[in-house]
């Protein structure tokens, strides 16, 4: 049986070796792959949801949007998100894990979280249905936050770090380092993220993701 | 396809002492270097980037950095801000700025490693960044650790950035920018 026909796929190209293994050529072993996600949604009056050819996820005027990408495919992911709010205040951005677009709001997350303005601030939540992410300024002003999340597919608890940059709350004043990490403590396994705002006010924004390939 | 994707400026520029040179991949090696300048090196094909710096200098480390508009001239505007926190030993610092004419300083003394991420440098949004720094520290002799946030606030486009030691404190090392796909 001829194994080989069907559609042309470069990811699926393999070298053979010097040793008779077949490996999958360098450019394709290790790297960094931008994943198109499988679905989209966005909540909230008048929302737009766009999605670019690889992958990045462009929406405006909304208060939840949720992004499915994540298989077993990769261990690790990298995320990575522009966002701008509407609402005046230190409104919180928030992260859920989720399947097939349905967030997980159990009270299995615990954020661990430091912000760092001026005077160093350390402060640890206690169990809830979110993971913490940095405040959400308002536009024009962005925050930017690169998340790690670490085998969210797979049937075991998820560990998120996110390293973020936010304006401080105070206009004119330097801007907050925010790291925090978010541990989903019960064995699970997911297909997405779902992002909102703790008042559930609107926002913008990008977001793209990377599957991490193992070796 | 990979998401990371090694950029080449179009040009480098070292305005004061020191050599420079660019692989065929666009990696960045100095050496002596002052200031450098990395043009054209934020592009259209991506909105954020990930840079990979290591390298020394001579005596405690010390250089601050900034952005490159049209024309490539260096912004200069007072609309820089910083926020960071440096663990050297037992010790911890904490600092911040606000409307400086470049970002603050990066490094730990006499070796550093950093990887930092720059977000949407080339659209007229805000540019933010964040950079993670480690280093041999000489004050300590030990290794150092030095995190911090970096705001542009205006709406600014920029396509290129530059690192600026002292005459005393040049920078030799290299220099890698890579885009993320969009």
């Amino acid at each position: 049986m001829n194994q080989f026909t069907g559609r042309w796929n470069p990811t699926q190209i393999y070298d053979k070796r010097l040793d008779a293994a077949w490996v999958q050529p360098y450019a394709a072993v290790g790297s960094m792959v931008p994943i198109v996600p499988s679905a989209t949604q966005g909540s909230g009056t008048g929302n737009t949801v766009t999605v670019s050819t690889n992958g990045t996820v462009t929406f405006s005027s909304t208060t939840r949007i949720t992004v499915t990408a994540f298989t077993t495919s990769y261990d690790a992911y990298m995320v990575v998100m522009r966002i701008s709010g509407s609402v005046a205040g230190a409104s919180a951005q928030r992260l859920q894990l989720s399947n097939n677009g349905t967030p997980d709001s159990s009270s299995n997350y615990i954020t661990q979280k430091m912000s760092l303005h001026s005077t160093r601030t350390i402060a640890r939540t206690a169990a809830s249905g979110y993971f913490e992410l940095a405040p959400v300024p308002i536009t024009p002003l962005v925050m930017d936050q690169t998340i790690h999340i670490y085998s969210p597919a797979f049937f075991r608890t998820t560990i998120m770090r996110a390293n973020g940059v936010a304006p401080n709350a105070i206009a004119n004043s330097s801007p907050r380092v925010w790291d925090s990490v978010g541990y989903y403590g019960v064995a699970a396994d997911f297909n997405g993220i779902s992002i909102y705002n703790s008042d559930n006010s609107s926002f913008n924004g990008r977001i793209s993701i990377y599957g991490l390939e193992a070796t | 396809m990979s998401g990371l994707h090694l950029i080449s400026p179009t040009s480098v520029n070292i305005p004061f002492s020191g050599s420079v040179s660019v692989s065929a991949n666009g990696g960045i090696s100095c050496t002596s270097t002052r200031r450098i300048d990395i043009r054209n090196v934020f592009s259209a094909n991506y909105d954020n980037y990930m840079i990979v710096m290591s390298g020394y200098s001579p005596r405690d480390y010390s250089m601050t950095w900034g952005l490159i508009g049209a024309n490539d001239i260096l912004d200069v505007n007072a609309v820089y801000a910083y926020s960071g926190t440096q663990f050297e030993g037992t010790g911890n610092y904490d600092d911040d700025d606000w409307g400086a004419t470049s970002f603050h300083e990066i490094g730990v003394s006499d070796v550093i490693q950093i990887i930092g991420y720059i977000y949407s440098p080339l659209l007229a949004e805000p540019t933010m960044a964040r950079f993670f720094m480690n280093g041999y520290s000489g004050w300590v002799a030990g290794a150092g650790i030095m995190d911090g946030a970096a705001q542009y606030k205006e709406n600014t486009i920029h396509n290129g950035i530059y690192f600026q030691g002292t005459e005393a404190n040049p920078f030799t090392g290299t220099i890698r920018i890579y885009g993320l796909v969009k």
